[in-house]
């Protein structure tokens, strides 16, 4: 049944990808639903479809709501594009759920993951973008399940667009390590304009996370790698480690670094970096990633559970 | 760089600031043990014989090489699925075996002699199930054995891990190795053909093997086990003793009850510092113990101050919080391995001499632990006691009239208290309690008003027999008065003054005028505690003694087991433990005090609180004793 399942998933997600390839007749596609959703994956290669945090919701549908939290970041994109995040999620044993908001404020036509980053001075016209997330999910069978519907606006010269997107996903833990599986932003891409279209950037991911790996009481290690398939057919492996630590109980302090394949087209640079600081309920992330042009893109959060 | 370097300094002050600095209450050692009464050879300390080692099992073990090459008598495996089951898969894949097929493996530290050697068995707790614990008990096998008995570390690492609600298994265990050392002890050609003793047997547990010795013990005289009928038990072995190494309790409880157990002596020890059990919940199981046959068994609570969990274990060590223990507890504060096991050397090997080669000499320890000042690691300690030969007169949990007593003919009084109420006795857990009961007696003699040096007439609380009750016990002066008492942090305020009928309302306007007056931050007394305890026979003549002169008596101390600050405040009900002291005094130190006192006609024993002017105590199982005059040979005031 569980295996059914996973091949249904799977399933869906190749076949919709197989859809979008064939219909490559316009060059723009949503991007914002390929950004980095939370500075953490941001540090760490884009990678989270195995990462139990509300952010999941973003990555994984399957991992929404598992920890009650609100978290809140903004990514700086040079000094005048932004893209701002706020997610909270809520378990209630049986089901948990996680809703987010993501806003991207950026130059008209300017894509954040391809081209040059604009120092100062860039022009002043600017699109909008807002993804609404809902996602819920629930523990079946010794796997979690989940889903979410994304609704997605874009006003840009005035002209108002919407349409849908939904994820599918599901998650194990074998041993130590947390495994996800998710196919993200499938649907139908947004009619802009009369000739305009905007893709949705399907992708499937399969990822993993281990953490918590002892090195004496105060150090520990964590990593986390993902493969994840693109719309077009792109193959994009990607990696992270963390080490944190943690000098006394509720607070750490984390270093992270990821590796990643960027898309060939993108402007991103290979490595991403970042750091933590836990103090109790209160997490301030932070992240930095190297662009081939332009300034570097930071990104900052905070999270409170 | 420069402009970091405040932020980098608020962050260190905060941390410096979140760490609980080490919190430890005056250390009185030097005074409390001070002297070495009792005169004998220390049991802490090798016997005369050679110690062989060897180890007994399925020898099929996959995980340790000594469990399976190694093994040198051969046993079958039982089938505790009855008893113990999981859902975790992973458990059978590692360990080759579900519970249906436990192995009865055990390592063993015997005397090289001829015997016939009391048997000890002893079991670890719940621990990571691949980091083995059965070889942390090596110190006390080594010792045992050269004393002259048979020691064997039973392995239960294969229920070890995320187990829940085994413990029944644990107990059942070690009564099925008992039926091993039976047919080893029968088989001739065995090496240990009629070497055991299989009349002397104590089983000893730390942990959740605390609590499975004294499953095993009340497994021990069952015909089937209570919660499945259909598992017949034939034990009855000769189980004389028990010990309980920071055990829980109550993870078992056969049909929805907690763990009976009768007749069989009983020690319990326990560390203030305890990092996972950290409440004395072994104390529950003590009051559990009866003595019901007349035989001669006794039990004994031993609390050492600054112990942990671990450290009891040559394997386990100070990670009470698993391998990251130094980031969640404040082990600067614990006493080193070395002197833990020490206090379990002297104490168990003590208890064991006493109840399995029934020797005397080491019987006034468990009385009163001052006597071996000497052999002790120089902490605080607080111990109980309690033999067969106790009757008690309250132990305050038979009714809810605070006036009666636990046998008909008693009468309970109090004069001037600010505090008399009977509750549970509470452990350091939240709403968790040793399930006995006991009675808080608070005082103040000041009374309230500008004259601080005022004094009231001592508040007092008395237990008084009849005629009937007294001429039915017979006391004499080799009985003694038995209580056990622990003062509490709770000081009530003074008391009001007499009223004066002559003057309408001056009380009140006294106590309204000192109300008025802005309240005073009192600090705590750290004045010694202390008060008086009272004989008074049928004709009246009292005599009195100081109560600190049979045990120490000590204002709760500080307990402070986490790194954070804060932490134990908001983990634990208090950050304290009350355990209650036991005093054991001979009513011949009462004649001595007052030649004209006749403890023939012992009439009320009454609590004087005149040596502390205001405090609070728990009082509870007040009796009088025809103890053994062995517990009774050495006295830590007098060393006779």
């Amino acid at each position: 049944m569980r295996a059914c399942i996973t091949r249904l998933v799977l399933g869906v997600g190749f076949v919709v990808m197989q859809q979008t390839g064939e219909a490559q007749e316009t060059e723009r596609v949503l991007s914002v639903l390929r950004m980095p959703a939370w500075p953490r994956a941001a540090a760490l290669a884009n990678i989270g479809a195995a990462t139990s945090l509300p952010e999941a919701v973003f990555y994984n549908p399957a991992l929404a709501g598992t920890v009650a939290a609100i978290a809140g970041s903004a990514h700086f994109y040079g000094s005048d594009s932004t893209l701002n995040t706020l997610v909270a999620g809520l378990s209630t044993g049986v089901v948990s759920v996680a809703a987010g908001v993501q806003l991207l404020r950026a130059d008209i036509g300017f894509d954040p993951l391809v081209d040059p980053i604009p120092g100062s001075g860039a022009t002043r016209n600017h699109s909008l973008t807002s993804v609404t997330t809902l996602g819920g999910s629930m523990r079946l069978k010794g796997m979690r399940w989940g889903a979410s519907a994304k609704y997605i606006t874009l006003v840009e010269r005035g002209i108002d667009a919407d349409g849908f997107a939904f994820d599918l996903g599901t998650q194990r833990q074998i041993g130590p390590f947390s495994v996800g599986l998710a196919v993200q932003n499938l649907g139908d891409g947004i009619n802009f304009g009369s000739s305009d279209e905007l893709e949705m950037p399907t992708r499937v991911t399969l990822a993993a996370e281990g953490g918590g790996l002892p090195q004496g009481a105060f150090i520990e290690f964590g990593a986390l790698a993902a493969l994840s398939v693109d719309q077009d057919g792109e193959v994009l492996p990607a990696a992270g480690g963390q080490v944190i630590y943690a000098p006394l109980d509720g607070w750490t302090f984390s270093f992270r670094a990821g590796a990643r394949r960027p898309a060939p087209t993108s402007n991103e640079r290979p490595l991403t970096g970042g750091l933590a600081l836990t103090l109790d309920r209160l997490t301030i992330d932070y992240a930095v990633e190297g662009v081939k042009h332009g300034d570097a893109v930071h990104r900052i959060g905070v999270r409170l559970r | 760089m420069l402009n970091r370097l405040p932020l980098a300094a608020c962050l260190l002050s905060a941390g410096v600031a979140c760490v609980q600095p080490t919190r430890l209450s005056r250390d009185d050692s030097g005074v409390i043990l001070a002297r070495q009464a009792l005169n004998a050879p220390n049991p802490g300390e090798r016997g005369r014989y050679a110690v062989r080692h060897l180890y007994y099992g399925s020898g099929t073990d996959i995980r340790r090489p000594y469990f399976k090459d190694s093994v040198s008598i051969k046993t079958a495996t039982v089938d505790g699925s009855k008893l113990a089951s999981t859902d975790d898969k992973s458990r059978k894949k590692y360990w080759g075996f579900g519970f249906d097929k436990m192995p009865v493996n055990g390592r063993v530290w015997y005397p090289d002699g001829d015997g016939p050697f009391p048997l000890v068995l002893i079991v670890h707790g719940n621990h990571n199930m691949k980091e083995f614990s059965d070889p942390g008990y090596g110190y006390l096998g080594e010792l045992l054995a050269s004393r002259g008995f048979i020691m064997v570390s039973v392995d239960e690492n294969f229920l070890n891990g995320n187990t829940r609600n085994e413990n029944d298994a644990r107990g059942w265990m070690l009564l099925k190795h008992l039926e091993a050392w039976r047919a080893f002890n029968d088989s001739s050609g065995r090496t240990f053909y009629h070497k055991v003793d299989t009349t002397r047997i104590a089983l000893m547990g730390h942990s959740r093997g605390g609590e499975a010795v004294a499953v095993a013990g009340a497994f021990n005289k069952l015909p089937y086990y209570p919660d499945d009928a259909k598992l017949q038990f034939k034990f009855n072995f000769g189980i004389r003793s028990l010990v309980a190494i920071a055990p829980i309790d109550g993870q078992y409880r056969p049909t929805g009850r907690p763990t009976p157990v009768e007749n069989i002596s009983y020690l319990v020890i326990h560390g203030s510092h305890d990092g996972d059990v950290s409440a004395f919940s072994g104390l529950a199981q003590w009051q559990r113990i009866k003595f019901t046959d007349g035989k001669p068994h006794f039990k004994s609570a031993v609390w050492m101050y600054r112990a942990n969990h671990g450290q009891w274990n040559t394997v386990w060590n100070n990670k009470d919080n698993g391998q990251r223990s130094e980031r969640w507890l404040n082990l600067d504060q614990l006493v080193s391995p070395e002197e833990q096991r020490q206090l379990g050397k002297v104490v168990i090997t003590a208890f064991l001499e006493a109840t399995l080669r029934d020797k005397v000499e080491y019987l006034p320890i468990f009385r009163d632990h001052r006597v071996i000042g000497g052999w002790l690691p120089k902490t605080m300690y607080a111990t109980r006691f309690e033999e067969n030969g106790l009757r008690a007169l309250a132990r305050f949990d038979e009714d809810v009239d605070v006036t009666t007593g636990s046998v008909a003919g008693v009468t309970l009084k109090g004069d001037s208290l600010s505090t008399w109420k009977e509750a549970n006795v509470p452990l350091r857990w939240r709403n968790a309690t040793v399930g006995h009961n006991a009675v808080w007696l608070g005082w103040n003699n000041r009374v309230a008003g500008d004259d601080t040096t005022k004094r009231g007439q001592p508040a007092a609380f008395s237990l008084t027999m009849t005629d009937s009750l007294r001429g039915a016990w017979s006391t004499d002066t080799t009985q003694a008065i038995v209580l056990s008492l622990a003062p509490t942090p709770d000081e009530p305020g003074p008391r009001s003054p007499p009223k004066d009928t002559t003057k309408a309302d001056s009380a009140k306007k006294a106590a309204e005028a000192k109300s008025k007056k802005p309240a005073i931050k009192v600090k705590p007394d750290s004045t010694p505690f202390d008060l008086t305890v009272e004989a008074v026979d049928a004709s009246g003549t009292a005599a009195r003694v100081a109560l600190s002169a049979y045990g120490p008596v000590r204002r709760p101390l500080d307990i402070y087991v986490m790194r954070r600050k804060g932490r134990d405040k908001a983990n634990y009900a208090t950050t304290y433990e009350i355990v209650l002291q036991t005093y054991v005094l001979p009513l011949a130190d009462f004649v001595r005090a007052q030649p004209g006192f006749d403890a023939g006609r012992l009439r009320s024993i009454r609590l004087l609180f005149d040596r502390t002017v205001a405090g609070t105590v728990v009082l509870s199982d007040v009796g009088l004793s025809k103890i053994d005059r062995g517990f009774m040979t050495v006295s830590a005031a007098s060393g006779r």
